[in-house]
């Protein structure tokens, strides 16, 4: 796969408290050609989204410290500018819970298939996104 | 009686006034008839009232001797009130008017002493009518009097006892008919005074056998009859003059004269009702008090008498020390002792504490029935009548080897369910902590294989293989996982609603390489969209379990998923057109660790296992056949709206949940 020069990178947050993860994530989707930064906690992802232009889509691991995917999605929601932004959350634990969500994003269990990512992402693309 | 100003003319005049001089009688008798009188004074006082003779009576009732009261005048004999009164001269004016004058009143004896008096005053005429003095007949009623006074005060003595008696009191002659009757059995009887003095008992006392509604004896009968003292039979009723009843117990007696003969009868009774009614109380609550003791299981309650024998037991007691109530009862309880302590005479020991202090409590083994030892819990308290006299002891004994039992048992169960829970959280991390490398593992692998695959052919070949390996492990840990939670019960299901053809269509594009890789053709059919209530997650495990089999067990071959509705109910086929199951795999293939024999692919046959019951949670059912055009089809039904709560697991207990 090479990236596609002629169109912007689509830029892809990944919020994870794992290194190895981030690093990976950071690598396989770079090399799929999308452009990539990253955050370990909701705190810090908070900071970064306020501080800059929005990216594509989010990757929120849901169990982090400080804090974790279910507050940062609270945050999130009750700021328009970033409830626009597309969340694809991808969750080791079992038992996510739905209804604390709040949103209707889909939930990739770890570890996550490069494919299945690459396919939500498309899906996201291709329905304008989803709040 | 008779007041001394009462003076009552005799009426009407009786004969005329002895004339003296005319009777035939010669005078010295008539002199010594009245002489010799001595129940009677009978002396003659003159016109003025002077004393003019004496007779022996007059000398015994007043005390004066002849020579001392011969011309004095008859006022002596009156009282000083009478004498203030006027009376004697009133007295005799009244006799000579009238001709006679009577009266009763005291009189004065010479020693000063008053008597009660019976006082005839006549007057004596002449021929002429000229009055020649009076005639005066004396009569001391004196102890006729006292004796009266007494019997009235005896009497009036009577009748306040009489009154003041709680009970019925009635009286009768030796002919049964009533003398007597006071305020109680006025009243209990229905009948005053007035209207039963006089009356035959039977009349006043009517009384029935309560149960047969027939007469009942009457006791009077018998005690004038047999002189015996009689008491009523049990369950008598009285029956009042208005016809009201009430129950009654009683006893007669016969009333005897100084020399022992039968005068009459008296007859003593009460009102029972009270009584019964008390007793009936006091008999229902001990009646609790029994059914309280004998249905307490846990605690031998048991009584023993003064000396330490056992007089009650409860069920308890035959539950806790092994003898039924027929063989323990009137045995000593030293007998619940070891040998050990009877030899150092603690059960006396243990009685004279309770005596003593009332109570004595102690921790001891005990032995039952069958010889076998037991720690108890044993509190003894004494028990004293109204008086403080010592009736016997109460008993409590309880097993403390059965409660300690009980506590092991209440701490065992504490500890599996906080070894549950433990297990839980160890689920809950280690499902984490074994995720996230794995996704870094696969990650690289991916971002190699991508670097490798346009440069070195062979190496992602192996890259690849690597990747699958990987894919395996993660699916390994799912698994365990998974059937770790289900065999702790604890499937939970987080529910939504959403369409699931779409979520097919989701998981079909997420397994597109795998079935590429494969080589099964996989098409999706669906009407429309088909929402229900689901666990979104759980539903595309169910797929994805299901066309994974497809692809292991069918690979080359197409497969279908269609989706449809039934009623309420959402249906979810795959279709392979692989070998088919085998027949004989066909029941089992849904339990654990089973796989279909043939093929040798690796996993550990838990895939459908947990598919299974992931569609039981949802209240829906797993089948699975062979398609007449050969290949398996398994099929899922899912009921549009989920069952009300989490369905019971067969195997899993209630557990709390780990979040």
């Amino acid at each position: 796969m090479q990236s596609n020069p002629s169109t912007p990178a689509m830029e892809v947050l990944v919020v994870d408290d794992d290194v190895d993860i981030r690093e990976a994530l950071s690598d396989t989707l770079e090399h799929r050609g999308y452009a990539v930064v990253t955050a370990r906690n909701g705190r810090e992802a908070l900071d970064f989204l306020r501080s800059r232009r929005p990216p594509a889509v989010i990757l929120l691991d849901l169990m982090m410290p400080v804090m974790d995917g279910y507050e940062f999605l609270e945050a999130r929601q009750s700021d328009p500018a970033l409830s626009a932004i597309p969340v694809v959350i991808i969750s080791a634990g079992q038992g996510v819970d739905r209804a604390r969500l709040g949103t209707s994003a889909p939930v990739l269990s770890k570890p996550v298939r490069l494919a299945e990512l690459l396919a939500t992402f498309r899906q996201l693309q291709a329905s304008g996104g989803l709040a | 009686m008779k007041r001394e100003d009462d003076i009552e003319p005799s009426a009407p005049p009786g004969p005329a006034a002895p004339i003296i001089g005319q009777s035939s009688v010669s005078e010295a008798h008539f002199r010594l008839l009245v002489e010799s009188v001595r129940d009677y004074a009978i002396f003659l006082l003159d016109p003025s009232g002077h004393v003019a003779t004496w007779n022996a009576g007059a000398r015994a009732i007043k005390g004066y001797a002849p020579e001392e009261i011969y011309g004095k005048h008859s006022s002596v004999f009156y009282t000083p009130e009478a004498l203030a009164d006027n009376a004697p001269e009133r007295l005799l004016q009244a006799a000579a008017s009238a001709g006679r004058v009577e009266e009763e009143g005291w009189r004065v004896r010479r020693d000063g002493t008053r008597f009660w008096a019976d006082v005839v005053i006549t007057a004596l005429r002449d021929p002429n009518g000229e009055l020649v003095g009076f005639a005066k007949v004396t009569r001391d009623l004196t102890s006729r009097k006292e004796a009266e006074e007494r019997v009235k005060q005896t009497e009036e003595q009577l009748a306040a006892t009489l009154h003041s008696i709680g009970d019925g009191v009635l009286a009768t002659d030796e002919h049964g008919r009533i003398t007597v009757i006071n305020g109680v059995a006025q009243r209990l009887t229905g009948w005053s005074e007035e209207d039963a003095l006089g009356r035959d008992i039977h009349e006043v006392f009517d009384i029935v056998n309560e149960e047969t509604r027939q007469p009942a004896a009457n006791p009077v009968t018998r005690v004038l009859a047999e002189g015996i003292v009689v008491g009523l039979a049990n369950h008598t009723a009285l029956i009042a003059r208005d016809g009201t009843e009430c129950p009654i117990a009683d006893s007669g007696a016969p009333i005897r004269d100084t020399e022992g003969k039968i005068r009459g009868a008296v007859l003593v009774f009460r009102d029972v009702g009270e009584e019964r009614r008390a007793e009936e109380v006091l008999r229902q609550s001990e009646e609790k008090l029994k059914l309280m003791i004998a249905s307490v299981q846990d605690y031998a309650i048991f009584m023993l008498d003064a000396d330490g024998r056992v007089v009650s037991w409860n069920p308890g007691a035959e539950r806790i020390k092994g003898y039924a109530a027929s063989e323990i009862i009137g045995s000593s309880f030293s007998k619940f002792f070891t040998p050990e302590d009877l030899a150092a005479g603690k059960p006396e020991r243990e009685l004279e504490q309770a005596r003593q202090h009332g109570r004595f409590e102690d921790e001891a083994w005990r032995v039952r029935k069958d010889g076998s030892r037991f720690w108890a819990n044993v509190a003894i308290s004494a028990m004293r009548d109204g008086t403080g006299q010592l009736v016997g002891f109460t008993k409590v004994t309880r097993d403390l080897t059965e409660r300690r039992r009980m506590d092991r048992e209440r701490v065992r169960l504490a500890q599996a369910q906080e070894a549950v829970r433990l297990r839980d959280e160890f689920i809950s991390i280690a499902s984490h902590e074994l995720r996230t490398p794995l996704t870094a593992l696969q990650l690289q692998l991916q971002g190699v294989l991508d670097r490798l695959e346009t440069l070195d052919r062979s190496l992602a070949a192996k890259v690849e293989k690597a990747m699958r390996a990987g894919h395996r492990l993660t699916s390994l840990i799912e698994t365990l996982l998974d059937v770790s939670r289900i065999a702790s019960g604890r499937i939970q299901l987080s529910l939504e609603a959403f369409d699931l053809a779409e979520a097919a269509r989701d998981v079909c594009e997420r397994v597109d390489e795998a079935a590429r890789h494969a080589r099964c053709d996989l098409s999706l059919r669906a009407e429309g969209p088909l929402i229900g209530r689901w666990d979104r997650l759980r539903v595309e495990q169910i797929l994805t379990n299901l066309l994974s089999n497809a692809f292991k067990y069918a690979a080359g071959t197409p497969v279908t998923v269609s989706i449809r509705r039934d009623g309420d109910t959402a249906v979810l086929e795959v279709c392979d057109r692989g070998p088919g199951l085998n027949d004989r795999d066909l029941p089992r293939i849904f339990g654990r660790f089973e796989r279909a024999s043939s093929l040798g692919y690796g996993g550990m046959g838990l895939g459908l296992y947990i598919t299974a019951q992931v569609t039981e949670a949802h209240g829906g059912t797993l089948s699975a056949r062979n398609l007449p055009q050969g290949g398996a089809g398994f099929t899922v039904r899912l009921p549009l709206e989920p069952p009300p709560k989490a369905p019971p697991d067969a195997s899993a207990q209630a557990e709390p949940s780990s979040s």
